[in-house]
């Protein structure tokens, strides 16, 4: 009799976990299908899962070419003088890209800088930069490989002691590229020109 | 006779729970987020407009 009831303890104990797994199977699986039919509407048994396309990868400005003004020119990569004033390319045939902001062709404005004349008053890599016109076409060859077009949007001259510094270098959901030479008079005690040209260009491609 | 009745019904209910607690665990597994956040680049603005007149 003792033994015929010990059986049916242990029976009793397996018969619980039987039950209390199958139950608790089944709800999870009419969870997992919930789930599934709230992601998609088509099928069942497909799982959309969110993803976010990379955007693209955008090198290190190499060349600049724009036809209009004849130019074509290797692109150095520059910081901040002393003064922290945006630095200028050694050579003065070469562009200068900021390399504290953006690449030309990401979001933002990517800024290139060259000068007007030489110290002889020959001219230099941007001494025709003033004669662009909205429309005109700036390519930039990156060390990828890539070349990315962009299409001036607006030309404009401020005095150096007034320049918009915010608007030529800071944030912006566009992918500007900004162009920087010299213009007005020059200073011989300050070693400056008194104003700047700045020819904005958006991405074209 | 009533001890084992009360003893028998506890491992049953024992057993159920931790079959079903088991089953809970695994099946709140979480798939790891697939979506990638490029960070947006920075940059600092400089003091002054650079001097691009008479290069030396």
């Amino acid at each position: 009799m003792k033994k015929i009831f010990s059986t049916f303890l242990i029976l009793l104990a397996l018969g619980g976990g039987y039950i209390g797994f199958n139950a608790s199977h089944k709800l999870a699986e009419k969870n997992t299908s919930q789930n599934v039919l709230q992601a998609g509407s088509h099928s069942p048994n497909t799982q959309i899962i969110p993803t976010k396309i990379p955007e693209a990868v955008y090198g290190i400005p190499k060349t600049l070419q724009i036809a209009k003004i004849n130019v074509n020119s290797p692109v150095e990569s520059v910081g901040q003088d002393q003064q922290k004033a945006m630095d200028v390319p050694k050579d003065s045939d070469d562009a200068g890209w900021y390399d504290l902001g953006v690449k030309p062709g990401e979001k933002g404005s990517a800024v290139l800088d060259g000068h007007l004349d030489k110290s002889s008053g020959a001219p230099a890599v941007f001494w025709n930069v003033s004669k662009l016109e909205v429309g005109d076409k700036i390519i930039v060859r990156d060390d990828l490989g890539h070349d990315h077009t962009f299409a001036v949007t607006e030309k404009a001259q401020y005095p150096y002691n007034d320049f918009p510094l915010q608007k030529v270098f800071g944030a912006t959901d566009k992918r500007m590229l900004n162009l920087i030479s010299c213009n007005g008079q020059w200073n011989t005690a300050t070693k400056n020109y008194s104003h700047r040209t700045v020819i904005y260009s958006q991405l074209a491609e | 006779m009533i001890k084992k009745a009360a003893l028998a019904t506890g491992v049953f209910a024992m057993s159920a729970l931790a079959a079903a607690s088991m089953t809970f665990a695994q099946t709140t597994t979480t798939t790891p987020a697939t979506t990638t956040v490029t960070p947006s680049p920075t940059t600092s603005v400089p003091a002054a407009a650079p001097k691009t007149g008479r290069a030396n």
